[in-house]
């Protein structure tokens, strides 16, 4: 105790004493509160974009398998960009460098592995006709992954991250996944290259978005 | 919790129990200081900077999740604050006549209070002349040496307060490692520690 400066101990305490009485559940409302929210929000998008009218013809796969998968990789994605992590910093560098260069990858590669039924695409008889939605799915899918990425970084404000970074894009690639799901229960366009290019793509300028956030909130 | 009696405090502190500040104090403090001291060579700087730590830990404590390491967690902070500073173009001075006051956890030659004054003045300058090698490297790099070789925290725990990957900091403190032995050859190492040290470093 010699050794730190006189007086500091008192200053420290004192200055504590001025703060606001502390909420230890806090973090779990908020997650509570940021779940409601993007549920709220996947619910209300999809019942007014409407789904996709040829969902019964999908092959089961293709339909429940992408939508489960989605759902996963969107969960794990923002449940990784919260953690707290074991020292309050987040999930170690590695990891979050890992999962932020592969779920684009992932992503897009799933729209090429996984057989898609052009055939069924209404009013899309060519590839052509296809990639001309594309621009505009991407932009709807920016528009979506907005709110998702907020309430993910109101969950996580306050708190400084290891890597304030990488926690950022790895918030906004959880955004984008999100809206990719509800691309894929709105979207009847399913023609790979536009999965890709309309659907999938938009993760990185999210991912850049939240980058660019997350270099000024988290540390 | 009871072998980490620190983070035992900040649990209590987080639950809601204020007086547990004052022991999370006294248990953080010191290194904290040290620490930053070490980090700014600026004693009123490491003050200002510890101060305004615990400050930050204050307003985020009802985040704290219960059991989470503290040290990491404060040095982060100290250090980005430091780094704050300097972008801020504040003071940050090394100041010769202001010796190092802080306790040395781990420090290679450090002699005992009652070890002959012949040898705590060579001691002191040996470590004057560590902390002027490290002011000349990359922050980083000094940082990441300072870490793991005074502070003694392990690589894992360097690697999120740096906020990069283990073998980046092993790297990086390989660097600082290389930087001093070129500059104070093997004198500022403990004689017993010389032989296995590189190895251990590298």
């Amino acid at each position: 105790m010699s050794t730190l400066p006189p007086g500091l101990r008192d200053r420290v305490l004192a200055e504590a004493a001025k703060a606001p009485p502390a909420r230890p559940a806090t973090f779990a409302q908020r997650a509570v509160s940021a779940a409601l929210v993007v549920t709220l929000w996947l619910g209300v998008t999809v019942w007014a974009m409407g789904v996709r009218p040829d969902l019964r013809d999908l092959p089961p796969v293709y339909a429940f398998g992408t939508f489960a998968a989605l759902v996963l990789a969107a969960a794990a994605m923002s449940r990784l960009g919260v953690a707290r992590g074991r020292a309050m910093l987040g999930p170690p560098v590695w990891v979050l460098m890992v999962t932020a260069a592969a779920l684009p990858l992932v992503i897009s590669l799933w729209s090429y592995v996984v057989p898609a039924p052009v055939a069924t695409s209404v009013g899309c008889s060519s590839k052509a006709e296809a990639m001309s939605y594309a621009p505009m799915c991407g932009v709807i899918a920016l528009l979506l992954s907005t709110p998702v990425l907020g309430a993910l970084f109101w969950l996580r404000r306050g708190m400084i991250a290891s890597a304030p970074a990488l926690t950022g894009a790895c918030l906004g690639a959880a955004a984008a996944t999100w809206a990719h799901l509800i691309h894929h229960a709105h979207c009847p366009v399913a023609h790979p290259l536009h999965v890709l290019t309309g659907h999938a793509l938009p993760i990185v300028p999210v991912m850049i978005v939240g980058a660019l956030i997350g270099r000024k909130v988290f540390r | 919790m009871a072998d980490r009696p620190l983070e035992d405090a900040m649990t209590r502190y987080a639950a809601g129990d204020d007086g547990a500040l004052a022991a999370v104090y006294d248990l953080l403090a010191p290194q904290l200081f040290v620490f930053l001291r070490r980090t700014c060579r600026d004693a009123t700087l490491a003050e200002d900077l510890t101060h305004e730590t615990f400050l930050r830990i204050v307003r985020a404590r009802a985040l704290y999740k219960p059991g989470a390491d503290v040290v990491p967690w404060a040095y982060s902070i100290g250090r980005r604050l430091f780094l704050d500073s300097i972008r801020s173009n504040r003071r940050v001075v090394a100041s010769l006549d202001d010796p190092g006051t802080g306790e040395r956890r781990s420090d290679p030659g450090i002699p005992h209070p009652d070890a002959p004054a012949d040898e705590q003045v060579s001691a002191h300058r040996l470590a004057e002349r560590i902390e002027d090698v490290l002011a000349d490297i990359p922050e980083t790099q000094a940082t990441a040496f300072r870490l793991l070789k005074q502070e003694g925290l392990a690589v894992a725990e360097a690697a999120q307060i740096l906020g990069t990957t283990e073998t980046s900091v092993k790297l990086r403190a390989h660097r600082a490692y290389e930087a001093l032995r070129e500059a104070l050859g093997t004198s500022w190492e403990v004689p017993e520690r010389r032989a296995g040290k590189r190895a251990e470093v590298s």
